[in-house]
């Protein structure tokens, strides 16, 4: 009997890996298409979540500012006629360095493009499923990169919810904190100091700032610990009204969504 | 006489023929002088527009060496390609499509040398004489693949991608640097080649408008060490 107790949770164990391995059996990243939980009626919103899973020590590229590669890109190529869809939202990413100091801001284990739509009022007669599908490119790298393509397809049952598989409501709760909010409700509060930007916010320390590539070029950021407001300095390598802050702050270690940042001095 | 005048106007003939331009805000280098010797190894940092290119000494897939300063000597442009066969980036131009091969034809008997180099080390991708020998094969490659598998020449240019291209002046000056094209998807190409660009305009004595551009590609696969 208690044999048997061991031996059921390593099965378990096992067949669970086996599972994670076989999402990258056709390759290092697990793309698929998720509809928002939530009703599914005429004219209301909705949110696709273009989610990539991704093998163990794989990176998928930011939006932003990057020494390489290059982002995900996606094409809508079916959805419910008259549904418009807004701009995609990227989750904030995690900073690379490589040797040749090459910098890049990329995705581990998981990720997912948060697309806001509008549906149709009404929506095309008869239709009791809206089927939509994206077409999607990627470059994934580890050691090697290797380039990607896939369509995917979400068919969602008109009227409810039902239908919404339980791992799209989870990938939306998990990966929820990580999408930038605008700066006012961050609580952090932003002037220039000629070609300096500083941030002041209690948690200061902690800031980081992954540029978008608009932004203009700056010397590496720091921690202001002897201003009386704890700040944080970003140095930009040029002044006037040219200069453009753009990009997410985050912070470390603190449970703060990030915050979209676009200033000009 | 008529031989001394001859020799004047054949020299003056190649001077004009050899004067690829660099304009920083049309001004500073309007015009590269024809009298100045190729860039001798004053390398101080990654090479920077405008400045002299550094030289270096790389073996190709071949076992044949190249030095820099002897093509600038003879009067070459020379283009250089950072490269790694199995990039999704470089399988884009040179697999996929023939940018690189047409552009490379297109300047045959102008002059122009082409390298592609493999700064990746060793176990990293793409690394290695025979993959190296291989793809030149496969990807119809009539110019050298030069191996610089410490990253030293890399390093000397700065170079972070597959593909990043430099241009070179007879001059020694560095021309351009930057992305093949204006499209950093690894799979659609874009609708202008900075680098067919700032060759016309070097090759017909112009000054090159953009002379710096972001490159785009896989990361150089540079030794960890």
């Amino acid at each position: 009997m208690r044999t048997v107790r061991i031996i059921i949770p390593v099965i378990l164990l096992f067949s669970t890996l086996g599972c994670r391995e076989d999402a990258f059996v056709n390759g290092p990243v697990a793309p698929s298409l998720l509809f928002s939980p939530g009703p599914v009626e005429p004219g209301e919103p909705f949110t696709l979540g273009i989610h990539f899973a991704i093998a163990p020590n794989w990176h998928l590229y930011w939006n932003g500012k990057n020494d390489s590669g290059s982002p995900m890109t996606f094409t809508v190529v079916e959805a419910p006629p008259g549904t418009t869809f807004g701009d995609a939202e990227w989750p904030a990413p995690e900073r690379i360095v490589s040797p040749g100091d090459i910098v890049d801001h990329v995705y581990f284990e998981e990720t997912m493009l948060r697309l806001p739509g509008l549906l149709p009022d009404p929506l095309p007669a008869g239709v009791d499923t809206l089927v939509f599908r994206l077409s999607l490119e990627w470059v994934v790298c580890d050691e090697v990169c290797e380039f990607g393509a896939k369509e995917v397809v979400v068919r969602v049952p008109v009227g409810t919810s039902r239908g919404v598989p339980r791992e799209a409501a989870g990938a939306f709760q998990r990966l929820a904190g990580r999408y930038p909010v605008p700066l006012a409700e961050s609580g952090a509060q932003v002037a220039w100091d000629g070609g300096r930007m500083i941030v002041r916010d209690e948690d200061a320390s902690s800031i980081v700032f992954y540029p978008a590539e608009t932004s203009s070029p700056f010397a590496p950021p720091y921690h202001d610990e002897r201003s009386e407001d704890p700040a944080f300095v970003v140095p930009f390598e040029t002044e006037g009204t040219d200069v453009r802050a753009s990009g997410v702050l985050v912070w470390e270690g603190k449970n703060r969504p990030p915050a979209q940042i676009d200033s000009r001095p | 006489m008529i031989r001394t005048t001859s020799l004047i106007a054949t020299f003056l003939l190649l001077a004009v023929s050899t004067g690829c331009q660099y304009e920083k805000g049309a001004t500073d280098y309007a015009a590269a002088r024809t009298d100045e010797k190729p860039a001798e190894t004053a390398y101080t940092g990654p090479a920077k527009v405008g400045a002299p290119a550094p030289n270096f000494k790389l073996t190709d897939t071949d076992g044949k060496q190249h030095e820099l300063k002897t093509y600038l000597a003879a009067g070459k442009t020379v283009v250089l390609e950072w490269f790694n066969p199995d990039c999704p980036y470089i399988l884009k131009h040179h697999l996929h499509n023939t940018t690189m091969i047409d552009l490379y034809n297109e300047t045959k008997g102008r002059d122009v040398v082409w390298f592609a180099i493999n700064s990746g080390a060793p176990g990293k991708q793409g690394n290695g004489l025979e993959r190296n020998r291989e793809a030149r094969t496969e990807y119809g490659m009539d110019f050298p693949v030069l191996i610089d598998e410490d990253g030293r020449v890399g390093g000397m240019y700065g170079a972070k991608t597959t593909p990043h291209m430099f241009v070179i002046a007879p001059t020694g000056k560095l021309l351009y640097q930057g992305a093949i094209d204006n499209n950093k998807t690894p799979s659609t190409l874009g609708d202008v080649n900075y680098v067919k660009v700032a060759l016309d305009q070097c090759l017909d004595g112009k000054p090159v408008q953009i002379n710096e551009t972001q490159p785009y590609g896989c990361s150089v696969k540079y030794s960890s060490k």
